[in-house]
Protein backbone atom coordinates (compact mmCIF):
# COMPACT_ATOMS: atom_id res chain seq x y z
CA UNK A 1 0.00 0.00 0.00
CA UNK A 2 2.86 2.40 0.69
CA UNK A 3 4.14 1.39 -2.97
CA UNK A 4 0.84 2.67 -4.36
CA UNK A 5 1.03 6.09 -2.57
CA UNK A 6 4.75 6.24 -3.23
CA UNK A 7 3.90 5.77 -7.02
CA UNK A 8 0.61 8.19 -6.84
CA UNK A 9 2.85 10.87 -5.61
CA UNK A 10 5.41 10.25 -8.09
CA UNK A 11 2.88 10.14 -11.01
CA UNK A 12 1.48 13.57 -9.96
CA UNK A 13 4.59 15.02 -10.25
CA UNK A 14 6.64 13.27 -12.79
CA UNK A 15 3.88 11.42 -15.18
CA UNK A 16 6.07 8.52 -16.79
CA UNK A 17 4.77 5.57 -18.96
CA UNK A 18 6.16 3.09 -16.47
CA UNK A 19 5.17 5.11 -13.36
CA UNK A 20 1.54 4.45 -14.49
CA UNK A 21 2.19 0.34 -15.78
CA UNK A 22 3.76 -0.18 -12.22
CA UNK A 23 0.76 1.71 -10.13
CA UNK A 24 -1.48 -0.13 -12.70
CA UNK A 25 0.05 -3.65 -12.23
CA UNK A 26 0.15 -3.14 -8.20
CA UNK A 27 -3.45 -2.07 -7.96
CA UNK A 28 -4.76 -4.51 -10.08
CA UNK A 29 -2.83 -7.41 -7.72
CA UNK A 30 -4.55 -5.88 -4.59
CA UNK A 31 -7.54 -6.79 -6.02
CA UNK A 32 -8.66 -3.25 -7.41
CA UNK A 33 -9.39 -3.78 -10.91
CA UNK A 34 -11.51 -0.60 -11.39
CA UNK A 35 -8.93 1.72 -10.45
CA UNK A 36 -6.03 -0.26 -12.08
CA UNK A 37 -8.41 -0.12 -15.02
CA UNK A 38 -8.85 3.45 -15.44
CA UNK A 39 -5.39 4.44 -14.41
CA UNK A 40 -4.55 2.35 -17.65
CA UNK A 41 -6.58 4.70 -19.58
CA UNK A 42 -5.76 7.04 -18.21
CA UNK A 43 -2.31 6.25 -19.33
CA UNK A 44 -3.60 5.23 -23.24
CA UNK A 45 -4.70 8.89 -22.92
CA UNK A 46 -1.74 10.59 -21.82
CA UNK A 47 1.20 7.62 -23.64
CA UNK A 48 -0.92 6.19 -26.20
CA UNK A 49 1.99 4.27 -27.56
CA UNK A 50 2.83 2.82 -24.12
CA UNK A 51 1.66 -0.84 -25.38
CA UNK A 52 2.19 -2.30 -21.74
CA UNK A 53 -1.00 0.05 -20.38
CA UNK A 54 -2.89 -1.80 -22.88
CA UNK A 55 -1.74 -5.22 -22.12
CA UNK A 56 -2.50 -4.49 -18.00
CA UNK A 57 -5.91 -3.27 -19.21
CA UNK A 58 -6.58 -6.27 -21.71
CA UNK A 59 -5.61 -8.50 -18.54
CA UNK A 60 -8.43 -6.87 -16.14
CA UNK A 61 -11.06 -7.12 -18.76
CA UNK A 62 -10.31 -10.88 -19.59
CA UNK A 63 -10.11 -11.24 -15.51
CA UNK A 64 -13.97 -9.74 -16.01
CA UNK A 65 -14.80 -12.26 -19.09
CA UNK A 66 -14.80 -9.47 -21.64
CA UNK A 67 -12.21 -11.57 -24.11
CA UNK A 68 -13.70 -9.58 -26.89
CA UNK A 69 -13.21 -6.46 -25.64
CA UNK A 70 -9.52 -7.38 -24.40
CA UNK A 71 -8.82 -8.55 -28.17
CA UNK A 72 -9.67 -4.88 -29.12
CA UNK A 73 -7.55 -3.44 -26.46
CA UNK A 74 -4.48 -5.57 -27.43
CA UNK A 75 -5.43 -4.94 -31.24
CA UNK A 76 -5.15 -1.18 -30.73
CA UNK A 77 -2.06 -1.37 -27.84
CA UNK A 78 0.03 -3.15 -31.00
CA UNK A 79 -1.33 -0.94 -33.82
CA UNK A 80 0.09 1.64 -31.35
CA UNK A 81 3.16 0.51 -29.81
CA UNK A 82 4.60 -1.49 -32.57
CA UNK A 83 7.33 -3.12 -30.23
CA UNK A 84 5.02 -4.05 -28.42
CA UNK A 85 6.08 -7.73 -27.92
CA UNK A 86 4.05 -9.00 -24.59
CA UNK A 87 0.68 -7.56 -26.21
CA UNK A 88 1.20 -9.55 -29.30
CA UNK A 89 1.71 -12.71 -27.54
CA UNK A 90 -1.34 -12.19 -25.72
CA UNK A 91 -3.35 -11.41 -28.53
CA UNK A 92 -1.59 -14.44 -30.43
CA UNK A 93 -3.27 -16.52 -27.60
CA UNK A 94 -6.75 -14.94 -27.54
CA UNK A 95 -6.95 -15.38 -31.11
CA UNK A 96 -6.30 -19.34 -30.59
CA UNK A 97 -8.79 -19.42 -27.85
CA UNK A 98 -11.31 -17.24 -30.61
CA UNK A 99 -10.46 -19.93 -33.29
CA UNK A 100 -8.94 -17.37 -35.34
CA UNK A 101 -5.73 -19.41 -36.46
CA UNK A 102 -4.67 -16.80 -38.89
CA UNK A 103 -4.59 -13.45 -37.22
CA UNK A 104 -2.90 -15.71 -34.72
CA UNK A 105 0.10 -16.55 -36.79
CA UNK A 106 0.35 -13.34 -37.65
CA UNK A 107 1.01 -11.74 -34.30
CA UNK A 108 3.47 -14.38 -33.28
CA UNK A 109 5.13 -13.58 -37.12
CA UNK A 110 5.16 -10.07 -35.65
CA UNK A 111 6.59 -11.14 -32.16
CA UNK A 112 8.94 -13.17 -33.86
CA UNK A 113 10.24 -10.30 -35.69
CA UNK A 114 11.02 -8.43 -32.33
CA UNK A 115 12.78 -11.31 -31.07
CA UNK A 116 14.04 -13.60 -33.61
CA UNK A 117 15.79 -15.54 -30.96
CA UNK A 118 12.54 -16.45 -29.29
CA UNK A 119 12.20 -20.31 -29.44
CA UNK A 120 8.82 -20.39 -27.49
CA UNK A 121 7.47 -18.62 -30.34
CA UNK A 122 9.14 -20.28 -33.35
CA UNK A 123 7.96 -23.18 -31.45
CA UNK A 124 4.22 -21.87 -30.91
CA UNK A 125 4.35 -20.75 -34.67
CA UNK A 126 5.42 -23.89 -36.16
CA UNK A 127 2.43 -25.34 -34.05
CA UNK A 128 0.04 -23.62 -35.67
CA UNK A 129 1.08 -23.42 -39.32
CA UNK A 130 1.38 -26.93 -39.36
CA UNK A 131 -2.14 -27.19 -37.83
CA UNK A 132 -3.26 -24.71 -40.72
CA UNK A 133 -1.37 -24.68 -43.66
CA UNK A 134 -3.29 -23.76 -46.27
CA UNK A 135 -4.25 -20.64 -44.24
CA UNK A 136 -1.03 -19.53 -43.34
CA UNK A 137 0.29 -19.34 -47.08
CA UNK A 138 -2.37 -16.77 -47.72
CA UNK A 139 -1.88 -13.51 -47.87
CA UNK A 140 -3.87 -12.29 -45.00
CA UNK A 141 -7.31 -10.13 -45.59
CA UNK A 142 -5.51 -7.06 -43.95
CA UNK A 143 -2.84 -6.68 -46.11
CA UNK A 144 -2.56 -3.25 -47.10
CA UNK A 145 -2.65 -1.98 -50.39
CA UNK A 146 -1.15 1.77 -50.14
CA UNK A 147 0.06 2.43 -53.39
CA UNK A 148 -2.20 3.00 -56.22
CA UNK A 149 -3.57 0.70 -58.80
CA UNK A 150 -1.33 1.34 -61.80
CA UNK A 151 -3.52 1.63 -65.34
CA UNK A 152 -3.16 -0.49 -67.87
CA UNK A 153 -1.24 1.65 -69.91
CA UNK A 154 1.32 2.46 -66.85
CA UNK A 155 1.42 -1.52 -67.20
CA UNK A 156 1.79 -2.40 -70.66
CA UNK A 157 4.79 0.29 -70.73
CA UNK A 158 6.54 -1.30 -68.48
CA UNK A 159 6.60 -4.43 -69.67
CA UNK A 160 8.59 -4.95 -72.99
CA UNK A 161 6.58 -7.98 -74.99
CA UNK A 162 8.88 -7.47 -77.83
CA UNK A 163 11.65 -9.79 -76.62
CA UNK A 164 9.89 -12.03 -74.55
CA UNK A 165 9.47 -15.76 -75.56
CA UNK A 166 6.24 -16.52 -76.55
CA UNK A 167 4.18 -19.06 -73.92
CA UNK A 168 0.97 -20.30 -74.80
CA UNK A 169 0.32 -21.47 -71.39
CA UNK A 170 1.01 -17.66 -70.26
CA UNK A 171 -1.20 -16.29 -73.22
CA UNK A 172 -4.14 -18.67 -71.89
CA UNK A 173 -3.73 -17.02 -69.05
CA UNK A 174 -4.15 -13.83 -69.84
CA UNK A 175 -7.23 -12.94 -71.25
CA UNK A 176 -9.23 -10.09 -70.17
CA UNK A 177 -12.09 -8.40 -70.96
CA UNK A 178 -10.96 -5.58 -72.31
CA UNK A 179 -10.96 -1.99 -70.41
CA UNK A 180 -10.27 1.57 -71.46
CA UNK A 181 -6.74 2.02 -71.38
CA UNK A 182 -6.34 5.10 -68.80
CA UNK A 183 -8.64 3.53 -66.42
CA UNK A 184 -7.38 2.53 -63.19
CA UNK A 185 -7.58 -1.38 -62.49
CA UNK A 186 -10.20 -1.99 -59.46
CA UNK A 187 -8.69 -2.90 -56.27
CA UNK A 188 -9.15 -6.67 -55.60
CA UNK A 189 -12.02 -6.22 -52.42
CA UNK A 190 -13.40 -9.87 -52.67
CA UNK A 191 -12.73 -11.65 -48.89
CA UNK A 192 -10.23 -13.88 -49.49
CA UNK A 193 -11.18 -17.52 -48.46
CA UNK A 194 -9.12 -20.92 -48.00
CA UNK A 195 -9.86 -24.57 -48.16
CA UNK A 196 -8.70 -25.26 -44.68
CA UNK A 197 -9.77 -28.05 -42.73
CA UNK A 198 -12.01 -26.41 -39.30
CA UNK A 199 -9.51 -25.57 -36.63
CA UNK A 200 -9.32 -28.18 -34.53
CA UNK A 201 -9.64 -27.49 -30.60
CA UNK A 202 -7.46 -24.35 -29.31
CA UNK A 203 -3.78 -25.72 -27.81
CA UNK A 204 -4.62 -26.57 -24.43
CA UNK A 205 -3.71 -24.01 -21.47
CA UNK A 206 -1.91 -24.22 -18.30
CA UNK A 207 -4.02 -26.40 -15.51
CA UNK A 208 -4.97 -24.04 -12.50
CA UNK A 209 -8.18 -24.43 -10.35
CA UNK A 210 -9.88 -20.89 -10.71
CA UNK A 211 -9.51 -19.68 -14.61
CA UNK A 212 -9.54 -16.42 -13.45
CA UNK A 213 -6.54 -17.43 -11.91
CA UNK A 214 -5.10 -19.20 -14.44
CA UNK A 215 -5.12 -16.49 -16.96
CA UNK A 216 -3.80 -13.83 -14.98
CA UNK A 217 -0.79 -16.03 -13.76
CA UNK A 218 -0.59 -17.14 -17.49
CA UNK A 219 -0.45 -13.67 -18.32
CA UNK A 220 2.20 -12.99 -15.59
CA UNK A 221 4.13 -15.80 -17.16
CA UNK A 222 4.04 -14.34 -20.56
CA UNK A 223 4.93 -10.64 -19.31
CA UNK A 224 8.18 -12.87 -17.41
CA UNK A 225 8.86 -14.14 -20.78
CA UNK A 226 8.61 -11.13 -22.97
CA UNK A 227 11.62 -9.14 -20.66
CA UNK A 228 14.99 -9.22 -22.76
CA UNK A 229 16.82 -12.46 -21.93
CA UNK A 230 14.24 -15.03 -20.93
CA UNK A 231 14.21 -17.59 -22.98
CA UNK A 232 11.77 -20.09 -20.41
CA UNK A 233 9.93 -19.86 -17.33
CA UNK A 234 8.63 -23.07 -15.74
CA UNK A 235 6.64 -23.20 -12.60
CA UNK A 236 7.19 -25.95 -10.36
CA UNK A 237 5.24 -26.81 -7.01
CA UNK A 238 7.19 -28.70 -4.11
CA UNK A 239 7.12 -32.24 -5.51
CA UNK A 240 8.93 -31.11 -8.83
CA UNK A 241 5.66 -31.60 -10.49
CA UNK A 242 5.13 -28.50 -13.58
CA UNK A 243 2.39 -26.27 -12.88
CA UNK A 244 3.01 -24.09 -15.39
CA UNK A 245 5.54 -23.23 -18.14
CA UNK A 246 6.20 -21.06 -20.74
CA UNK A 247 8.75 -21.59 -23.89
CA UNK A 248 9.76 -25.04 -23.22
CA UNK A 249 8.70 -27.91 -26.00
CA UNK A 250 6.64 -30.84 -23.89
CA UNK A 251 8.56 -32.90 -21.68
CA UNK A 252 11.20 -30.20 -21.49
CA UNK A 253 9.61 -28.28 -18.69
CA UNK A 254 9.39 -32.23 -16.78
CA UNK A 255 13.26 -32.32 -16.97
CA UNK A 256 13.96 -28.71 -15.62
CA UNK A 257 11.48 -29.57 -12.67
CA UNK A 258 12.80 -32.54 -11.79
CA UNK A 259 16.55 -30.94 -12.07
CA UNK A 260 15.83 -28.11 -10.22
CA UNK A 261 14.45 -29.82 -7.59
CA UNK A 262 17.68 -31.86 -6.98
CA UNK A 263 19.55 -28.17 -7.12
CA UNK A 264 16.80 -27.16 -4.48
CA UNK A 265 16.99 -29.83 -2.21
CA UNK A 266 21.00 -29.06 -2.31
CA UNK A 267 20.86 -25.80 -1.91
CA UNK A 268 18.66 -26.22 1.08
CA UNK A 269 20.78 -28.65 2.54
CA UNK A 270 23.89 -26.05 2.23
CA UNK A 271 21.98 -23.34 3.86
CA UNK A 272 20.82 -25.38 6.84
CA UNK A 273 24.16 -25.94 6.86
CA UNK A 274 25.37 -22.45 7.89
CA UNK A 275 22.79 -22.68 10.04
CA UNK A 276 20.98 -20.15 8.37
CA UNK A 277 17.05 -21.23 7.24
CA UNK A 278 14.50 -21.29 4.35
CA UNK A 279 16.14 -21.05 0.69
CA UNK A 280 14.36 -18.12 -0.93
CA UNK A 281 16.45 -18.11 -4.20
CA UNK A 282 19.30 -19.41 -6.20
CA UNK A 283 21.44 -18.71 -9.65
CA UNK A 284 23.40 -20.71 -11.69
CA UNK A 285 25.72 -18.86 -14.05
CA UNK A 286 26.82 -20.77 -17.14
CA UNK A 287 29.41 -20.13 -19.96
CA UNK A 288 26.19 -19.65 -22.35
CA UNK A 289 23.54 -18.13 -19.77
CA UNK A 290 21.82 -18.14 -16.43
CA UNK A 291 19.35 -20.33 -14.66
CA UNK A 292 17.60 -18.81 -11.32
CA UNK A 293 15.10 -20.19 -9.09
CA UNK A 294 12.56 -18.08 -6.91
CA UNK A 295 11.05 -20.20 -4.03
CA UNK A 296 7.78 -19.10 -1.84
CA UNK A 297 7.00 -21.84 0.27
CA UNK A 298 6.52 -24.79 -1.78
CA UNK A 299 5.93 -23.00 -4.98
CA UNK A 300 9.55 -22.07 -7.14
CA UNK A 301 10.27 -20.21 -10.46
CA UNK A 302 12.75 -21.23 -12.73
CA UNK A 303 13.98 -19.33 -15.32
CA UNK A 304 16.23 -19.72 -17.93
CA UNK A 305 18.09 -16.54 -19.48
CA UNK A 306 20.92 -15.39 -21.11
CA UNK A 307 23.56 -13.25 -19.84
CA UNK A 308 21.81 -10.03 -20.61
CA UNK A 309 19.30 -10.35 -18.38
CA UNK A 310 18.52 -8.11 -15.49
CA UNK A 311 18.18 -10.04 -12.64
CA UNK A 312 16.63 -7.87 -10.61
CA UNK A 313 13.60 -7.02 -12.48
CA UNK A 314 13.22 -10.78 -13.62
CA UNK A 315 12.76 -11.56 -9.62
CA UNK A 316 10.16 -8.91 -9.20
CA UNK A 317 8.36 -10.21 -12.38
CA UNK A 318 9.28 -13.95 -10.72
CA UNK A 319 8.05 -12.83 -7.72
CA UNK A 320 4.66 -11.32 -9.09
CA UNK A 321 4.11 -14.49 -10.59
CA UNK A 322 4.35 -16.50 -7.83
CA UNK A 323 2.10 -13.79 -5.42
CA UNK A 324 -0.96 -14.62 -8.94
CA UNK A 325 -0.58 -18.28 -8.27
CA UNK A 326 -1.16 -17.90 -4.65
CA UNK A 327 2.33 -19.01 -3.52
CA UNK A 328 2.49 -16.96 -0.39
CA UNK A 329 -1.30 -17.78 0.87
CA UNK B 1 46.19 -20.43 0.82
CA UNK B 2 44.92 -19.62 4.56
CA UNK B 3 46.58 -15.75 4.09
CA UNK B 4 44.10 -15.18 1.00
CA UNK B 5 41.03 -17.15 2.59
CA UNK B 6 41.90 -14.23 5.56
CA UNK B 7 42.68 -11.18 3.46
CA UNK B 8 39.25 -12.21 1.59
CA UNK B 9 37.65 -12.75 4.56
CA UNK B 10 38.04 -8.75 5.17
CA UNK B 11 36.14 -7.60 2.18
CA UNK B 12 32.58 -6.19 3.17
CA UNK B 13 29.66 -8.55 3.35
CA UNK B 14 32.06 -12.05 3.60
CA UNK B 15 31.54 -14.39 6.40
CA UNK B 16 33.82 -16.68 5.67
CA UNK B 17 35.34 -18.49 2.51
CA UNK B 18 36.29 -22.15 1.72
CA UNK B 19 38.29 -23.60 -1.13
CA UNK B 20 36.80 -26.99 -2.43
CA UNK B 21 37.80 -29.80 -4.81
CA UNK B 22 35.05 -30.86 -7.55
CA UNK B 23 34.31 -33.76 -5.22
CA UNK B 24 33.11 -31.50 -1.99
CA UNK B 25 36.81 -32.38 -0.16
CA UNK B 26 38.33 -29.57 1.93
CA UNK B 27 41.52 -27.73 0.38
CA UNK B 28 41.62 -24.83 2.83
CA UNK B 29 39.03 -23.10 4.71
CA UNK B 30 38.41 -19.79 6.90
CA UNK B 31 35.37 -19.68 8.63
CA UNK B 32 33.97 -18.79 11.84
CA UNK B 33 33.42 -21.56 14.41
CA UNK B 34 30.49 -22.44 14.30
CA UNK B 35 30.26 -23.98 11.26
CA UNK B 36 31.61 -27.33 10.27
CA UNK B 37 33.36 -26.36 7.23
CA UNK B 38 33.52 -30.00 6.06
CA UNK B 39 29.92 -30.69 6.37
CA UNK B 40 29.31 -27.13 4.21
CA UNK B 41 31.94 -28.36 1.49
CA UNK B 42 30.31 -31.45 1.17
CA UNK B 43 26.84 -29.85 0.63
CA UNK B 44 28.04 -27.08 -1.81
CA UNK B 45 30.39 -30.26 -3.68
CA UNK B 46 26.89 -31.81 -3.89
CA UNK B 47 24.98 -28.94 -5.22
CA UNK B 48 27.70 -28.66 -7.43
CA UNK B 49 27.42 -31.70 -9.18
CA UNK B 50 23.78 -31.18 -9.39
CA UNK B 51 23.66 -27.82 -10.92
CA UNK B 52 26.70 -29.03 -13.68
CA UNK B 53 23.89 -32.28 -14.48
CA UNK B 54 21.14 -29.74 -14.38
CA UNK B 55 23.10 -27.38 -17.38
CA UNK B 56 24.78 -30.45 -18.90
CA UNK B 57 21.33 -31.91 -19.36
CA UNK B 58 20.25 -28.20 -20.64
CA UNK B 59 22.41 -27.25 -23.22
CA UNK B 60 24.03 -24.49 -21.08
CA UNK B 61 27.45 -25.45 -20.62
CA UNK B 62 29.64 -25.64 -17.62
CA UNK B 63 28.75 -23.77 -14.60
CA UNK B 64 31.02 -20.75 -13.23
CA UNK B 65 29.09 -19.34 -10.08
CA UNK B 66 26.42 -21.02 -8.22
CA UNK B 67 24.52 -18.84 -5.69
CA UNK B 68 22.02 -19.54 -2.60
CA UNK B 69 19.80 -16.99 -0.89
CA UNK B 70 18.86 -18.02 2.31
CA UNK B 71 16.80 -16.39 4.98
CA UNK B 72 20.02 -14.83 6.32
CA UNK B 73 22.97 -15.95 4.91
CA UNK B 74 23.70 -16.73 1.53
CA UNK B 75 26.55 -18.93 -0.41
CA UNK B 76 28.80 -17.83 -3.20
CA UNK B 77 30.32 -20.41 -5.46
CA UNK B 78 33.01 -19.79 -8.32
CA UNK B 79 35.35 -21.38 -9.60
CA UNK B 80 38.89 -21.27 -9.50
CA UNK B 81 40.73 -23.27 -12.00
CA UNK B 82 40.22 -26.77 -11.80
CA UNK B 83 38.34 -25.97 -7.73
CA UNK B 84 36.19 -23.63 -6.41
CA UNK B 85 35.77 -21.08 -4.15
CA UNK B 86 33.08 -20.93 -1.69
CA UNK B 87 32.18 -17.34 0.27
CA UNK B 88 29.56 -17.07 2.77
CA UNK B 89 27.97 -13.81 2.44
CA UNK B 90 26.09 -11.60 4.94
CA UNK B 91 22.64 -10.60 4.41
CA UNK B 92 23.09 -7.29 2.83
CA UNK B 93 25.81 -8.17 1.07
CA UNK B 94 26.42 -6.38 -2.05
CA UNK B 95 26.96 -8.97 -4.57
CA UNK B 96 27.92 -7.41 -7.40
CA UNK B 97 30.35 -5.42 -5.77
CA UNK B 98 31.34 -8.54 -3.68
CA UNK B 99 32.23 -10.41 -6.91
CA UNK B 100 34.22 -7.64 -8.44
CA UNK B 101 36.44 -7.74 -5.58
CA UNK B 102 36.81 -11.06 -4.83
CA UNK B 103 38.08 -11.15 -8.67
CA UNK B 104 42.12 -10.70 -7.78
CA UNK B 105 41.70 -13.12 -4.61
CA UNK B 106 40.14 -15.82 -7.05
CA UNK B 107 43.26 -15.21 -9.63
CA UNK B 108 45.55 -15.58 -6.25
CA UNK B 109 44.18 -18.49 -5.33
CA UNK B 110 44.23 -20.11 -8.93
CA UNK B 111 47.75 -19.34 -8.93
CA UNK B 112 48.71 -20.74 -6.04
CA UNK B 113 46.45 -24.28 -6.88
CA UNK B 114 48.70 -24.46 -10.04
CA UNK B 115 51.89 -24.34 -8.34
Amino acid sequence: MDEIERLKKKLENYPSPSAYNRLAEIMRLHGKNEDAAELCQRCIREFPRNGQAYVIKAGIELSLGSKGIAIDTLTAGVKNDHRCYSGLRMLADLHVEAHNRPEAIRCLQKALELKPSDQGVERRLAELQASEPAASAQPTPQAPAPTPAPTRKQISETIDLSEAPVNKTTLNHTAAPAAPVDEPLAPFSMPLTTNAAPAPAPLPLEVTADPQTAHSSTMALSVLCAEEGVQSATVVDGQGRVIMSQGLAPGEDDLIAALSLDVTTSGADAINALGSQGLKEWSIETTTGKLLSFQDHSISIIINADSRVKMALLELRARQTLTLLGAGA
Amino acid sequence: MNDILEQLNRVRGVGGSVILSTEGLVIASCLRNDVDDEEISASVGSLIERAQNMCTRTGLGNVNMVHLQGDHDGVLTVTAGQSYLMIITDPHANLALLRLEARPYIDALVERLSL
